[in-house]
């Protein structure tokens, strides 16, 4: 409670510098016209994605009071929201829910090799909205009690399953094995739930996914967290350390979910919805949101945007060189 | 009575004036987007899920839950009247369907559909209440080799299901199969016959292509006759005949029975619930050369195991918290947004919720189906409206639904190259419903296979050694070898014939 006091406070601060920053250049009318504010999500409604941006969107409709609609472009790992926003007018009513997904992992694996230049000229970061810590999860019936256990197997092939090739949770998998000598065969699912059904059927050994996916099998005792990546606890289970605590490093940086802006966007229009943003995000009912969707706060990233960004891209680009994973290898 | 006092408990819940409301209303909605073609359950309740904020849980839910179940009850209208499949899960009704209504008989299959997914919803209300705890378990043992097995069956099902030559419904499946290869490996991520354009990484999308294949196919071969088919549909009398309810019954527990086992299992229940019972009504009919020509069990099988299948899907989501489709996922989404966290722990948390959706199912059920039976006068009316005007307005639907699918114009696109596609089909005499099958099905058998394999470091024999999925290979081997028996019989009853004279 007390961090949390804290995290508000800094947020309130930051804002009122923002504010006042915003104001000094554009004197009190927000600088963006009668139209509607359009949040493209990149992923279809009802997903972990679009529940966070419909949340996000009902309270920045209340603090900016202008419409802000909902718009799902799923499609290639979020690439066809991608260019349908990088070729919208930059005038800050087009705006994408990305994520280090979305605007880091797919673009490092892009089979086009300047895929990233691309991505970092096309977007400017408004504002980083939450952190997605993941967690390693076994069934309840497992004879790994612990994640020590689960990490003293050099030789046995131990199986996880993910909700997809290339996702976050397959690159920590992935650096998890590379680090520790370990055989971990990757088992990509389309989504966390059928990951989920196959570890309680017993079909897989673990998985490693968003605390949200397993968090009430846990509760339930039907699965057993081993850990969690990220520097702090999870509230929605609290129990479980972070692999840092237990003395595996390297799996600190866990993913994002971002609101980017077409570059050439306004600086004031960009200053003005980061507040906004900034926000949105420290009301306390928010903060409550983001718990029971199983994320965290942004903390340190916020107000650091782009230095955020280019360090997850160096990280990202670590992991895949330490893993090797790229377009031919599992 | 633990059971009895769950039902009291959840009818108190769903009778409650706001609650009954809002299921009307959800009812209302599913029933109208269900008639409308393309517009399909998922896009409505995305787009309804932010009103959903503002209600209280309960009422939310039951709302969305109507919006589903009621479109599973509109949904064959478009097939019946218009060859149009609203939705995977009404395809098959198309084939006997409309071809019901072009003999004057659209009121009988309209009513017999209705009826049967009201006997089918009821039943499915009551495997909830009763079955919920076992069939979760069996959901759970489904592993990948149990899956890879089933959609092997639901691939050799596929074949029975065409009315012409088997050569041309296997070649329709593997054409099928070829478009299903469209999009991202799951495995590594490599990209296959999408040439660059994003929208196809995904695969192909359903709806569009049954949309194509189907509707605007049908529209093309009707302008190419000159519009004489305005002329051509009677609509005949309302109800069934007393012999097609005779035919009807048996053919609804069944598709009820089915349905309500093979919804429970993720990823497309509801269609292979369909294509299953029209599979088992074309086998096991003493009138099978009546199948694709307007057979009232191609009807009522498919329609009750639809409906069936669309209430026990409900099983896992309620249960475990996993979704079973599109339209589960959203569910689970509007709970969370709710505060409820959905898992095996909703049950006990909340009963209220468990118990009064479920209540609420039924009640919903009979709503639908008191809205239902006047409406099919008014539906059936649809088709003496001359077809000049018709047509135009179903081309509209169709591309105001593909675009709501993923909110951008490819998919309108899409209906129309398949809409092509469709009629190079007809004109050679060829199927759709095959080619969808294997459509659907091939990435997923791909899938469950390739799974199973990494899971099992590489050995085939996982696929025998699980019980489950041992006894459905063997099912397919006895459908295979059924598929050839009628010739046998044929050719056993000619030589009959020739000693008698």
């Amino acid at each position: 409670m007390k961090r949390l006091i804290v995290a508000a406070m800094s947020c309130f601060a930051l804002l009122a510098c923002k504010v006042a920053d915003a104001q000094a250049q554009i004197a009190l009318a927000p600088p963006l016209s009668e139209r509607p504010l359009t949040l493209v999500v990149p992923f279809a409604a009802g997903g972990g994605t679009d529940i966070l941006a419909r949340l996000i969107g009902d309270r920045l409709r209340a603090l900016t009071s202008k419409t802000v609609v909902i718009d799902n472009k799923p499609g290639a790992n979020g690439l066809v929201a991608s260019q349908f926003v990088e070729k919208s007018r930059p005038d800050g009513h087009t705006l994408m829910f990305g994520s280090n997904s979305t605007h880091v992992i797919a673009p490092l694996l892009s089979t086009d090799k300047n895929a990233m230049d691309a991505v970092r000229q096309k977007f400017v970061l408004i504002s980083i909205i939450a952190r997605t810590p993941l967690v390693l999860a076994v069934n309840e019936n497992s004879k790994f009690r612990d994640l020590d256990q689960f990490l003293a197997q050099p030789n046995a092939e131990l199986t996880f399953g993910t909700f997809g090739v290339h996702s976050s949770p397959h690159l920590m998998g992935a650096l998890l094995a590379a680090q520790r000598g370990l055989r971990l065969v990757h088992v990509p699912y389309r989504g966390s739930s059928p990951a989920v059904t196959d570890l309680i059927g017993g079909t897989l050994d673990s998985v490693f996914l968003t605390v949200a996916a397993v968090s009430s099998y846990v509760e339930a005792k039907q699965l057993r967290a081993l850990a969690v990546t990220g520097t702090q606890r999870v509230s929605l289970i609290p129990d479980v350390p972070t692999f840092q605590e237990v003395g595996v490093g390297g799996l600190e940086n866990d993913g994002w979910f971002a609101v980017f802006a077409p570059a050439g966007t306004p600086e004031n229009v960009v200053v003005y919805l980061r507040s906004k943003l900034v926000e949105v995000m420290a009301e306390p009912g928010m903060q409550a949101k983001l718990q029971e969707l199983g994320l965290q706060d942004a903390g340190v990233m916020s107000g650091k945007e782009t230095d955020s960004w280019d360090k997850s891209v160096a990280l990202t680009q670590d992991i895949l060189r330490k893993t090797r994973i790229d377009m031919d290898g599992r | 009575m633990d059971l009895f006092h769950n039902l009291v408990l959840g009818l108190g819940v769903a009778l409650t004036l706001q609650n009954v409301a809002y299921a009307f209303v959800g009812c209302m909605i599913g029933t109208l987007i269900g008639v409308l073609p393309g517009i399909g359950p998922v896009a409505t309740i995305a787009m309804l899920l932010p009103i959903t904020f503002h209600l209280p849980p309960t009422a939310a839910l039951i709302m969305l839950a109507g919006i589903y179940y009621g479109a599973q009850y509109g949904g064959s209208t478009t097939s019946i009247l218009v060859n149009l499949p609203g939705e995977a899960s009404s395809v098959v009704t198309c084939i006997d369907g409309y071809q019901m209504a072009k003999r004057g008989r659209a009121g009988a299959a309209l009513s017999i559909s209705a009826i049967g997914s009201f006997v089918a919803g009821t039943v499915g209300t009551i495997v909830i209440v009763l079955f919920a705890g076992t069939l979760t378990q069996m959901a759970q043992s489904f592993g990948p080799a149990e899956y890879c097995s089933l959609m092997a069956l639901g691939l050799i099902a596929a074949v029975v299901l065409a009315n012409g030559s088997i050569l041309k419904a296997v070649a329709m499946v593997f054409l099928g199969l070829l478009f299903g290869l469209t999009g991202t490996d799951i495995n590594t991520g490599a990209e296959r016959f999408t040439f660059g354009v994003p929208q196809l990484s995904d695969g192909i999308d359903f709806a569009p292509i049954a949309m194509g294949l189907f509707g605007i196919a049908e529209i093309v071969v009707n302008f190419e006759r000159r519009l004489e088919r305005s002329g051509v549909i009677r609509v005949g009398s309302l109800w069934p005949t007393r012999q097609e309810t005779r035919r009807a019954c048996p053919a609804i527990v069944r598709g009820t029975l089915l349905g309500s086992i093979l919804g429970v299992l993720p990823g497309g229940g509801a269609t292979l619930g369909a294509f299953a019972a029209y599979t088992l009504e074309k086998k096991i009919s003493r009138y099978p050369d009546e199948f694709g020509k307007g057979a009232i069990e191609g009807v009522a099988g498919p329609e009750s195991a639809n409906n069936a299948a669309a209430q026990t899907s409900f099983i896992p989501m309620l249960t475990l918290g996993i979704p079973s489709n599109a339209v589960m996922a959203l569910m689970v989404g509007a709970m969370i947004i709710q505060g409820v966290q959905p898992g095996p722990e909703v049950m006990t948390k909340r009963p209220d919720l468990f118990w009064g959706m479920i209540a609420s199912m039924w009640i919903g059920n009979l709503m639908l189906v008191i809205i239902n039976l006047p409406l099919i006068g008014i539906w059936v009316k649809l088709l003496t409206v001359p077809y000049r005007f018709l047509a135009p307005a179903i081309l509209l639907f169709c591309c105001v639904g593909a675009y709501s699918l993923q909110n951008s114009t490819f998919h309108v696109i899409q209906i129309a190259m398949f809409g092509v596609l469709g009629y190079v089909f007809m004109r050679l005499g060829c199927e759709g419903a095959p080619f969808l099958l294997g459509l659907v099905l091939g990435p997923q058998l791909e899938e469950y296979f390739r799974r199973a394999m990494l899971l099992s470091r590489g050995d085939p024999l996982i696929f025998l050694q699980r019980p489950i999925s041992l006894s459905l290979l063997l099912a397919t081997a006895a459908l295979l070898i059924l598929m050839t028996l009628p010739n046998l019989r044929k050719a056993r009853q000619s030589a009959f014939q020739e000693e008698e004279t």
